[in-house]
């Protein structure tokens, strides 16, 4: 039995395994590595993920969901037609179709999965992130940050003695940073940083932007469409600018062509202030770890945003020598995860490295304190255990009654990074009782527990009576009960999910009708019929004529493509 | 157990044969296998680094604060005990680095060569853009961090900026709230110290005239006019095109009741920028000092001119009139001053009073007679109001006194009180005559 690693992206999602002490990226049914994290509903009903529904974000994009991710561990609500679905449901559908990527391609069941997520992912979202592979039918054994799956991509292939990483992942709609020290075996995890709101999509947003601004446009009387055909030519001319100089950007809007010439060097100054915000979560990370760029022996790219040239100048020149980039940066993430998987496996070749990991923020607790005119000051953040801490990790504070003959003490349980409780997030709360005494007599002993897998285990002694109360932490308003997950289980299980193996026609239907929406005229009877033709072809199933008619269709829509480009 | 038993070696500093020890301790109690095991490896692991590092910590902590004072060191020890005693106060604790040494050789003299080339050149150095740019874009990560926290000793050293770039600096690295930083207020409060009437095309030492400057406006700001007037002559050897320098010296030279020569400065300073009116303030009141009004005036008519309502002008205006005795004039400005100014000004106030006691002297009997015109007037009015009162009466009583001859009892009575009522009346009217 294997267990596959996933790499459960924002904008795209890869699988991968560890074969013959190799690890492979699984192709999906186009035989592509990447399958954008994408989910639409179609006019049956049926769900389709990947490409084919990304291509659908244009022709239909109200029936179409993309960078759910970022709405994880949230009550969000996607409407697609007749269903309702939360982040955590649409993951489980890209999910699902991977692992029967996955499946088709070992040729056999696939039960459990190393998923990876963003180092500043919280409980809440990691939760989320477990309970999406349950409901694709995948028991999560490990979730693993995606800086750290990285990391153990690259540390294989470096065996020598102590070395030190830094971890630039920028990915579509997510920024991390992370800083590793690998010695005798020990991959440490020495400090993570991020953003969860800065990646390539806002490169993108950035070229939209610029473009609506030359030609005075105003975004708001845009429709959904024309804007997501925009967004496509933003994304296309940031992926011809890696290797040109010079791209264009055009559109039709209402009936009127507009065209946008951009260089490398204009896209630089437009993207000035993303570029900026990189540097915050760098500093930080530096300095959490106490490293200097001298001390680091490599600084490794991922995700496909650090293909962009001015990502890499700007790295070369803030870090003052050149990244490495030598493992695709797309799929550095979901490589890392195989191998973690097949470490979790404890496979014989990888028995040896032991991989320390670090809390991504920190955690504490809500004290009162007396300020210096001896008044009560409450609603102040207490850090037990605090940001970059080796996991697992166990941290025990006494707190005292701030009052005479107090007889609860409410232990509020905060993650964040203020000293005002009020702008950290608020996990739970637990409420012991002491025997009541004069004002700091009584005292609790609090001991916070963070486990590898993130779960945080609360417990709080009486000092007096030793009584303890413990509690791990859930965040109530999102997290399912059991059978709650099981109904919305045998709920989801009705929705049909697009056959596999009609993966590619779909693709080619919904590409087939995007083209037709973007073009005119002669071009757009010439996709009408060979749109209709294919259908007809489609009802004869055939299977060697169908394949033989994709092939065709493929080539021409390409073609059509390229031109209208 | 002791950390070194735990770890299973002896007591060392070196920090490479803990870490092996430590690996091979974390491969018999795996994280996942033995998390307790492993939490004792690792506090054991973590403490005996601290031990090997801190030894060597000390050495290198005297060559961050190298060539600063003892005081300086003392100061930042003690900032930070308080900041690990008091955890609550900021997370981004102040750390010992251990490799401090080795980092700064090489940081340090990479980023001093950027940042003095950009401070040396007085042209860019005056451009925010340009400091923008060398935050932004021209420093690595290294150069950064150790620019932030070297950022008080090197604008110590480096302070002649514009305002707009110290703005820029304090947003970047809060500079101001830095005790060590000697030149909070100039980050603070813009005092307008200009850096555009430096010409890039004359062959001047603009950086040793700026330092010049500065310190003028530091001496200055502190109270030592002498001091700023010695600074300011020798600016003005160096460069004699910046009104700012010639202001302060004649500012101080005022201060100093050097009347004459302040007003040779600040002439010399309007010549350059006729658009500061303090210069124009400072010559009036010197000129007033002096004993010129007339010269005077005319600053402060100039002054109001551009701004109607600036009371400093106003004031001067009120005392080189009344010193002119134009009186009449004086009254004018003086009751806009009264107008604008909530509080008034005492100097103002007894000129004024003054004024009015030699007003109403000089024109003592006018105002005599001008209240004897007024009363005489007042009981003028006062007797033809009586004549029209006693018509009145008549023309109403004259029917009343036909109907009453139709009574000839009661008419008779009603007609004697009225004729005894009129002859009264009469002759009251006579006596007011």
């Amino acid at each position: 039995m294997s267990i596959i690693g996933i790499d459960l992206g924002t904008t795209n999602s890869l699988v991968s395994c560890f074969i013959n002490n190799e690890c492979v990226i699984i192709p999906n049914a186009l035989q592509e590595k990447l399958t954008p994290s994408v989910v639409s509903v179609d006019e049956n009903g049926e769900i389709l993920v990947g490409r084919a529904a990304k291509e659908r974000l244009i022709t239909h994009p109200h029936l179409t969901a993309a960078a759910f991710k970022r709405y994880m561990g949230t009550n969000k609500k996607y409407n697609l037609g007749k269903y309702t679905f939360t982040p955590t449901e649409l993951s489980s559908f890209v999910l699902r179709s991977l692992k029967a990527d996955a499946e088709a391609f070992l040729q056999k069941e696939i039960t459990e999965a190393v998923i990876s997520v963003p180092a500043y992912f919280n409980d809440q979202q990691r939760r989320a992130t477990k309970q999406a592979g349950e409901m694709a039918g995948l028991k999560v054994e490990r979730l693993i940050n995606e800086p750290t799956a990285a990391a153990v991509a690259y540390g294989l292939h470096q065996s020598d003695s102590e070395r030190n990483f830094l971890v630039f992942d920028l990915g579509g709609g997510t920024f991390d940073v992370s800083i590793l020290e690998l010695f005798d075996d020990i991959m440490e995890v020495k400090a993570v940083a991020g953003d969860n709101y800065l990646g390539g999509e806002d490169f993108d947003q950035c070229l939209i932007d610029y473009f609506l601004k030359y030609h005075k446009l105003n975004k708001d009387i845009l429709d959904l469409k024309t804007l997501s055909v925009l967004k496509k030519q933003a994304e296309g001319c940031k992926i011809a600018l890696s290797g040109l100089d010079r791209h264009e950007m055009n559109c039709t809007i209402n009936g009127k062509d507009y065209i946008l010439q951009i260089t490398n060097s204009e896209f630089e100054t437009l993207a000035q202030d993303l570029l900026q915000k990189l540097k915050q979560p760098l500093q930080r990370a530096f300095r959490d770890s106490n490293t200097y760029t001298d001390d680091l022996d490599e600084i490794i790219m991922v995700g496909g945003a650090t293909k962009m040239p001015i990502i890499r100048s700007f790295a070369a020149k803030y870090f003052g020598r050149l990244p490495l980039c030598s493992i695709n940066p797309d799929e550095v993430v979901a490589y890392g995860a195989g191998v973690y998987a097949a470490m979790k496996e404890r496979n014989e070749s990888l028995k040896e490295t032991v991989l320390t990991d670090v809390c991504p923020y920190t955690l504490g607790t809500e004290v009162a304190t007396y300020n210096e005119f001896g008044e009560i000051v409450e609603g102040r953040f207490y850090p037990i255990i605090e940001r970059n801490t080796i996991l697992p990790c166990s941290r025990v504070e006494r707190f005292y009654t701030m009052y005479d003959f107090q007889t609860v003490i409410r232990v509020g349980v905060y993650q964040g990074e203020s000293r005002m409780v009020e702008n950290n997030i608020k996990l739970g709360e637990l409420e012991v009782h002491v025997p009541p005494e004069l004002r700091g007599k009584s005292a609790v002993d609090v001991r916070y527990t963070y486990d590898i897998n993130g779960i945080l285990e609360v417990e709080v002694k009486s000092v007096s009576t030793g009584e303890v109360t413990r509690k791990v932490i859930l965040k109530n308003e999102c997290t399912l009960t059991e059978e709650e997950v099981e109904a919305r289980l045998k709920e989801l299980a009705e929705i049909k999910i697009h056959p596999r193996e009609n993966a590619r026609n779909r693709y080619l239907l919904a590409k087939g009708e995007r083209l037709y929406e973007e073009t005119l005229s002669d071009v757009r009877t010439q996709i009408a019929q060979a749109l209709e033709h294919f259908e007809a072809v489609l009802d004869r199933q055939n299977r060697e004529e169908i394949e033989a008619e994709a092939e065709r269709l493929e080539k021409f829509l390409n073609r059509i493509e390229e031109w209208e480009k | 157990m002791d950390i070194w038993s735990i770890l299973g070696i002896e007591k060392t500093s070196d920090v490479k044969e803990i870490k092996r020890a430590y690996a091979k301790a974390v491969k018999k109690c795996h994280p996942e296998d033995d998390p307790e095991g492993f939490m004792q490896i690792r506090k054991a692991y973590e403490e005996a680094l601290e031990q090997a590092q801190t030894g060597r910590g000390n050495m290198e902590f005297q060559v961050f604060v190298n060539n600063s004072s003892k005081s300086n060191l003392d100061y930042f020890e003690d900032n930070f005990i308080e900041t690990v005693s008091k955890p609550e106060e900021t997370f981004d604790r102040v750390r010992i680095r251990s490799n401090r040494e080795k980092y700064s050789s090489k940081v340090k003299p990479q980023l001093l060569e950027k940042v003095e080339l950009l401070y040396n050149d007085i042209f860019r150095r005056r451009d925010v853009k340009c400091w923008q740019d060398l935050l932004n874009n021209e420093l690595t990560i290294d150069e950064y961090h150790y620019l932030a926290e070297n950022a008080w000793n090197f604008f110590n050293n480096n302070y002649c900026l514009p305002y707009e770039v110290w703005k820029l600096i304090d947003a970047e690295f809060s500079i101001s709230e830095d005790p060590r930083f000697r030149w909070a207020k100039f980050v603070m409060f813009d005092f307008g110290l200009p850096f555009d009437c430096f010409d890039p095309n004359l062959d001047i030492d603009y950086s040793s005239y700026a330092k010049f400057r500065f310190n003028a406006f530091e001496v200055f700001g502190d109270g030592d006019y002498q001091e700023t007037v010695k600074l300011a002559q020798d600016a003005e050897k160096i460069y004699n095109g910046d009104y700012f320098i010639y202001k302060i010296k004649g500012i101080s030279l005022y201060f100093l009741h050097n009347y004459d020569q302040a007003i040779e400065s600040l002439s010399k300073a309007l010549s350059l920028n006729d658009n500061d009116l303090e210069l124009l303030l400072y010559r009036g009141n010197a000129f007033f000092k002096c004993g010129q009004y007339k010269k005077a005036s005319v600053d402060f008519k100039i002054v109001l001119k551009k701004e109607k309502d600036n009371l400093e002008a106003l004031k001067g205006m009120i005392m080189c009139l009344c010193n002119m005795k134009k009186y009449g004039l004086a009254d004018k400005y003086f009751r806009n001053f009264i107008e604008k100014s909530s509080v008034g000004d005492i100097q103002v106030n007894i000129l004024f009073e003054k004024y009015e006691n030699e007003r109403l002297r000089g024109r003592l009997r006018k105002v005599i007679k001008y209240v004897k015109d007024v009363n005489y007037k007042i009981s003028t009015e006062h007797s033809i109001l009586s004549n029209i009162l006693v018509f009145v009466y008549c023309t109403v009583l004259i029917p009343i006194l036909v109907i009453s001859i139709f009574m000839p009892f009661l008419g008779l009575i009603f007609a004697g009180i009225i004729i005894a009522f009129y002859i009264i009346k009469y002759q009251s009217n006579k006596k007011n005559y």
